[in-house]
């Protein structure tokens, strides 16, 4: 009676072991900078767990509202020692105003595409001067000029 | 004799300028009834390929998109305004999938998760759409033909119907007055 308890044990535990599923990798990317610029240099470091991960790609878009450019960036990622894995990357395009990203990770031999929870990031347009045609602080010059000019004809008029 | 020269002569001229006339207008009518529109393939999602040629005599807006783009969903909401104000007789919309990575599956799955019910000719292009109307490498990119499929206008980014769709600039293109020209 032990035996054959033994045996169906043994059994179902075999069993039990081939039903395990492998399941789908979870990833969390981290930005450096975290309020990136456009055209800026990123450092994309992601913490991938679930499997035995095997390949990495990250996949980026730049877009503006209304239109996003089709050339985007398809990089593999560099594994750390620490075991995270980077990526840095230089935006192409002055004109856009957010990034779509997402990974594409090959985990037990399985590729997972995760474009369908892509994430979505604002970027810093508001940084430099880069989308101002002004000259800030030259009024101040020609009003520093211009008084000086006063003051000079004044303490003509004064010596006269 | 010499009469008979002259009427033979002033005969000659006759005939050589008729015929140089009959020839002329035949050539003519040869370049009236040629193609003179553009063309373009893609494969559609039930796998036969089409042709622009087969849309002659309609307008017909190409939408250059792919289903990872933001934008592309706001064009394509306007489209389906475009699509149901206009008559089938004059007007067709075809949306060309321009991501090579891109497969039919993917845009099956996307067009039933969208509450939108697109159901105008959805379709992947075969690389030749993207070179020859894509300019800027980005999309939504919209072109519109003429019933005699030349190019009439084209644009990257969302155009608005009648009304700029909300959060869009000012100077946001209006398809309406560009189709009424066309269609009147």
């Amino acid at each position: 009676m032990k035996k054959i308890l033994i045996a169906i044990i043994v059994i179902l535990s075999f069993f039990a072991s081939s039903l395990v599923v492998s399941a789908a990798p979870t990833y969390n990317i981290t930005l450096d900078p975290s309020n990136p610029a456009p055209k800026s240099t990123i450092t994309f470091t992601a913490t991938v767990s679930g499997g035995t991960i095997s390949k990495v790609y990250l996949v980026i878009k730049e877009c503006k509202d209304n239109l996003c450019h089709i050339e985007g960036f398809n990089e593999s990622m560099d594994k750390t020692p620490s075991g995270q894995y980077e990526k840095e990357i230089t935006l192409n395009y002055s004109d856009t105003n957010n990034i779509e990203y997402y990974l594409v990770i090959k985990s037990d031999g399985i590729w997972y595409d995760f474009q369908d929870s892509k994430i979505q990031k604002d970027l810093n347009t508001a940084s430099g001067n880069s989308n101002s045609n002004k000259t800030p602080g030259f009024e101040l010059i020609v009003f520093v000029i211009s008084i000086a000019i006063l003051l000079f004809i004044t303490r003509q008029k004064r010596v006269k | 004799m010499k009469k008979a020269k002259i009427s033979f002569l002033i005969l000659f001229v006759f005939l050589i300028s008729v015929f140089s006339g009959c020839f002329e207008s035949s050539q003519k009518d040869v370049g009236n009834n040629e193609d003179v529109g553009d063309n373009f393939t893609f494969t559609a999602l039930d796998g036969s390929v089409k042709n622009l040629k087969d849309y002659r005599g309609k307008v017909v807006i190409l939408d250059m998109w792919a289903t990872w783009c933001g934008p592309c969903r706001i064009m394509l909401k306007q489209l389906k305004m475009i699509y149901e104000n206009y008559s089938r007789d004059d007007l067709e919309i075809i949306s060309v999938d321009i991501d090579p990575r891109e497969t039919v599956q993917k845009i099956q799955e996307f067009l039933e998760n969208t509450s939108a019910n697109e159901d105008w000719i959805f379709g992947m292009d075969n690389g030749s759409i993207s070179e020859k109307y894509m300019n800027e490498g980005a999309i939504p990119t919209i072109a519109i033909f003429d019933q005699k499929g030349r190019l009439h206008f084209r644009e990257a980014g969302v155009c608005g119907f009648v009304e700029i769709p909300p959060g869009l600039p000012n100077d946001t293109t209006l398809l309406a007055p560009i189709l009424n020209g066309l269609i009147g």
